[in-house]
């Protein structure tokens, strides 16, 4: 066998791994991985992400986060309401303070 | 929700507030003639010292009013920090005028000095008058909106829960309860706003009784929009503690089903 001949036999050789190679490989990319996220989870995610975006201006006012629905949640944050209504009597007494002096002031003397 | 014009009509009252506060002194006086008429016959030094310590007193009152309200600036929420420190800086510029007040009671060497300071500030003050009321109701707004916005996301976990047990008895009533809740909140944050629009553009009177009535009925007409939101927010929280005590009954009928269920499971396995 002349080397031309076995040069010619080896790159064949080459080329047909080179092409098994390829088919390997991509049909190790089309298989399923056991780790792949279930239809689910990006909504528990999405889910999860909402839980942490309360409102700013609700920030600090004792109100638990949006995606708690429990029954406890809702039990806390009606008596984070109820404080907030605490103050509004307050402030609604205040407005009637102020009213009050104010009108008392005598226009001149 | 419309908090960006809330903010505008803030910064409008505070402006107004602030350019007013350019004249400001308080009528610490006020009663003084009173005062004046019951101590007549007494001595020059005596009736100073009745009308220094009435001044005095009433100063007080009002920076410390001033300073309360200062403190509950600083806690709304529907409002930027700029807003709040220009706010503050209005009230702080009204207390240091008092204080500049009580400095000159205190100089003050003649009753005729102290009666020239008495008809010198009512001439010219009306911004504490005006002033508390204004920011009491723009504060009690904040509040409302507040509330509002608190409510409107219990409501939605309500309407979650709702959502959820559908065979829960009164579904009806429930899901009414829950749009009542939402109108109320709704109407609420909606009376606030007109509150607040309708103090932000007042001006202190100058001594003019006509804008005096006009001011005084616009914050009177303020404080009932206020009422009514408040009366709002009451009923809203009531739905709302109404559908929550329906669902921990609803729970608890659940878990003692389940439990039933179980049971009998259990009983029938032990029979097999």
């Amino acid at each position: 066998m002349s080397n031309a001949a076995k040069t010619g036999i080896a790159i064949v050789i080459i080329i047909i791994i080179i092409i098994i190679g390829w088919i390997w490989y991509n049909n190790s990319q089309s298989i399923p991985q056991p780790t792949a996220t279930p239809t689910t989870q990006p909504a528990t995610a999405s889910t999860s992400t909402q839980s942490q975006s309360q409102s700013p201006n609700l920030s600090g006012t004792g109100m638990t986060a949006p995606s708690d629905t429990s029954t406890a949640s809702l039990q806390q944050d009606m008596s984070a309401v109820d404080s907030q209504m605490s103050g509004l009597n307050t402030d609604s007494a205040n407005v009637d303070s102020g009213l009050s002096s104010g009108t008392a002031v005598p226009v001149q003397q | 929700m419309p908090i960006n014009i809330m903010r505008t009509k803030i910064i409008s009252a505070v402006a107004m507030a602030a350019i007013a506060s350019a004249f400001s002194i308080a009528p610490v006086f006020a009663q003084a003639p009173a005062a004046r008429k019951n101590t007549s016959g007494v001595t020059e030094a005596q009736r100073m010292a009745v009308l220094g310590a009435h001044g005095d007193k009433e100063i007080d009152v009002r920076v410390q009013s001033l300073n309360k309200l200062i403190a509950r600036i600083q806690g709304l929420r529907n409002i930027s920090d700029a807003q709040k420190s220009s706010i503050e800086n209005t009230l702080q510029s009204i207390v240091t005028n008092l204080q500049t007040l009580k400095t000159q009671v205190d100089a003050a060497t003649s009753t005729a000095d102290l009666r020239s300071d008495d008809k010198a500030v009512i001439d010219n003050y009306r911004v504490y008058a005006l002033v508390m009321p204004q920011l009491n109701i723009i504060a009690a707004s904040d509040r409302i909106v507040t509330i509002s916005q608190m409510l409107g996301s219990v409501s939605q976990k309500l309407q979650s829960r709702l959502s959820s047990a559908s065979a829960i008895s009164n579904l009806s009533a429930l899901q009414s309860d829950l749009s009542d809740i939402a109108a109320k909140a709704a109407d609420a944050a909606s009376q606030a706003q007109a509150a607040v629009s309708e103090v932000s553009a007042l001006v202190p009177d100058q001594g003019d009784k006509t804008k005096m009535a006009s001011n005084t009925a616009a914050l009177k007409d303020a404080r009932s929009k206020i009422r009514a939101a408040q009366q709002d927010l009451v009923a809203a929280r009531k739905d709302a503690e109404a559908i929550i005590q329906a669902l921990v009954k609803w729970d608890k009928s659940v878990m003692s089903s389940s439990a039933a269920a179980s049971s009998t499971e259990a009983a029938s396995s032990s029979q097999q």
